[in-house]
């Protein structure tokens, strides 16, 4: 059985956190923006802590790499 | 039957324009008239390419009538939703990021469709790179729904539903991302088709998720979409996502037989975790006894919860979206509209263990869709709410809500919209009807004979009303 990778109840992340994971990220954002993505964080964090975590190893992702589709010689 | 050529249904324009009981000059004419009568009031076309569409227009014209028509799209006119490229005519996405874009090179879509004879008279408006929208803060205001302009056409392929329904093109190329297809092809009373994933090259058409994106038509009905499925599809080796199936007969597979087909309803996903409102279940009920009468078995199926698949595909696709975006929004984010701003700053955030487990989940969801279509033939269930009043949406809310169109994204499956009635406003109502992985063929035949046995299909927009308010906005203008 695979759990959500956030416990129910726990709470967002703080403005201060989120602009850290920015600074991380390299992304200097005008203040204004930085409104938008703190709002709009919380609404992402809940989101992804719907996606349940905690699965067998050998579980493939969807995405599985085929690599003769990029062998493009003989177009 | 109409006697209005700009209301014809593509395939019986092209029985005609066979018969040569219909000009492609004048049928063209005839589309751009419309334009320029009532797009001051839908917006539903960002780029108009009149010049081309007469030219394109009077060598069919001479083609047909030398040795005929070389295709069933011969002479009929059609749109490309702006996202898709065409060479030396502009390609915006809707963005003010790609407002002065003329590509070099055609789209797939639009070779296949120009060689096969059709005449583009246009390119259609979507909400910006078709994801975020309504807006009205990029290159041009959003399209308006031709059944009542205070409603939405939905989106992203709005303009693409508006033109077709007001009877400026009689058949257009959306893209579906989670519905992008299927929704305004819905509100807009019309037929639109996700084919499944990989079975129409996406070469040339600007990315949303590169994971989760499908092209696909538009047009009146499903045999309609079939004659275009069958230009379209194919393996092309430059769109790595394309599959190298074998394309079917999609025309000779309209059968108006369906006795015998098992049709599964996920009446959890409909009554409980996402409810459909009580006038579009009675709509939803009455296309089911229609079905039952032609033969069909109905049966309820049982799903994942329809959340997860929408979960999935949305971290999937914010990741994917501020991946192809962050250069621009690095340097220039002003030149988004705030809708999809939102949503690109959302995805700069999630980190590679999100993406992953997302794809993981997605695989799971998948596995549980084919394992259901394993015990039927086709799914059926609503495609959206009618229409609802055109108005900019709080980004947030796309969040924590689903929708019945993303599952057959998140799973591959072709699934297609057509219209099964209208609520007591005028406004239509939409069924799904998604198959089995590359059996559209089962899929369209399902919605023919469904569109042969009812009415709905004859119905259009109020011109008239439409023209007048066209000149409204033209004097208050001027």
């Amino acid at each position: 059985m695979t759990e959500p990778a956030v416990a129910v109840g726990t709470p967002p992340t703080s403005p201060q956190h989120v602009a850290i994971l920015l600074q991380h990220a390299h992304l200097n954002l005008p203040q204004a923006y930085l409104d938008e993505l703190i709002d709009a964080y919380a609404y992402v964090e809940r989101m992804v802590g719907r996606i349940r975590r905690g699965r067998q190893h050998a579980d493939e992702p969807a995405y599985v790499f085929h690599p003769t589709v990029f062998d493009t010689s003989g177009v | 039957m109409t006697s209005d050529p700009t209301f014809l249904a593509l395939a019986q324009a092209s029985r005609m324009i066979a018969a040569k009981t219909l000009s492609p000059v004048e049928l063209t004419e005839a589309c751009l008239a419309r334009a320029a009568a009532v797009d001051g009031i839908l917006c539903s076309v960002i780029t108009p390419t009149p010049e081309l569409a007469m030219a394109q227009a009077r060598q069919a014209e001479t083609g047909i009538h030398r040795s005929g028509p070389v295709s069933a799209m011969h002479g009929i006119p059609y749109t490309l939703k702006d996202i898709y490229e065409t060479a030396g005519i502009r390609t915006t996405a809707q963005s003010r990021s790609l407002s002065d874009y003329v590509p070099t090179r055609d789209c797939h879509a639009q070779t296949a469709l120009a060689g096969a004879g059709g005449v583009l008279v246009g390119k259609t408006t979507t909400w910006e790179f078709a994801h975020g929208g309504p807006s009205w803060d990029v290159v041009a205001p959003p399209a308006r729904n031709p059944w009542d302009t205070t409603r939405t056409p939905a989106g992203s392929s709005s303009g693409s539903g508006a033109a077709i329904a007001a009877g400026l093109c009689l058949a257009s190329m959306g893209s579906d991302t989670g519905g992008s297809i299927r929704m305004p092809a819905a509100v807009c009373g019309l037929a639109g088709l996700k084919p499944t994933y990989g079975r129409v090259s996406r070469r040339g058409i600007l990315p949303n998720c590169f994971s989760h994106d499908h092209a696909g038509p538009m047009a009146w009905t499903s045999e309609d979409l079939a004659i275009m499925l069958e230009l379209i599809s194919g393996h092309d080796p430059l769109d790595p996502g394309c599959a190298n199936v074998p394309v079917a007969d999609y025309c000779a597979a309209l059968t108006g037989d369906i006795s015998g087909l098992v049709i599964g309803v996920p009446w959890d996903w409909i009554d409980t975790q996402y409810p459909v409102s009580v006038d579009n279940r009675r709509a939803f009920d009455d296309a089911l006894d229609v079905m039952r009468g032609l033969g069909a078995n109905v049966r309820p199926i049982t799903l994942p919860p329809i959340l997860q698949y929408n979960d999935s595909k949305r971290v999937i696709a914010m990741s994917e979206l501020f991946s192809i975006h962050e250069p621009v929004l690095r340097t220039r984010p002003e030149l988004f509209g705030a809708m999809l701003r939102y949503r690109i700053l959302s995805g700069s955030l999630l980190r590679a263990e999100d993406y992953v487990q997302a794809m993981r989940l997605r695989a799971e969801l998948a596995t549980a869709m084919q394992a259901a279509f394993r015990e039927i033939d086709v799914m059926v269930l609503p495609c959206t709410e009618p229409a609802g009043l055109l108005q900019a949406t709080p980004p947030e809310t796309m969040f924590d809500s689903p929708s019945w169109t993303a599952p057959f994204n998140s799973s591959g499956n072709p699934a297609l919209s057509i219209c099964n009635g209208f609520n007591s406003g005028g406004m239509p109502f939409s069924l799904q009807i998604a198959g089995r992985l590359f059996d559209e063929a089962t899929v369209l035949r399902v919605g023919d004979a469904y569109e042969k046995a009812t009415q709905w299909r004859e119905r259009r927009p109020n011109i008239a009303e439409l023209e007048r308010q066209a000149s409204m906005t033209e004097t208050a203008i001027a």
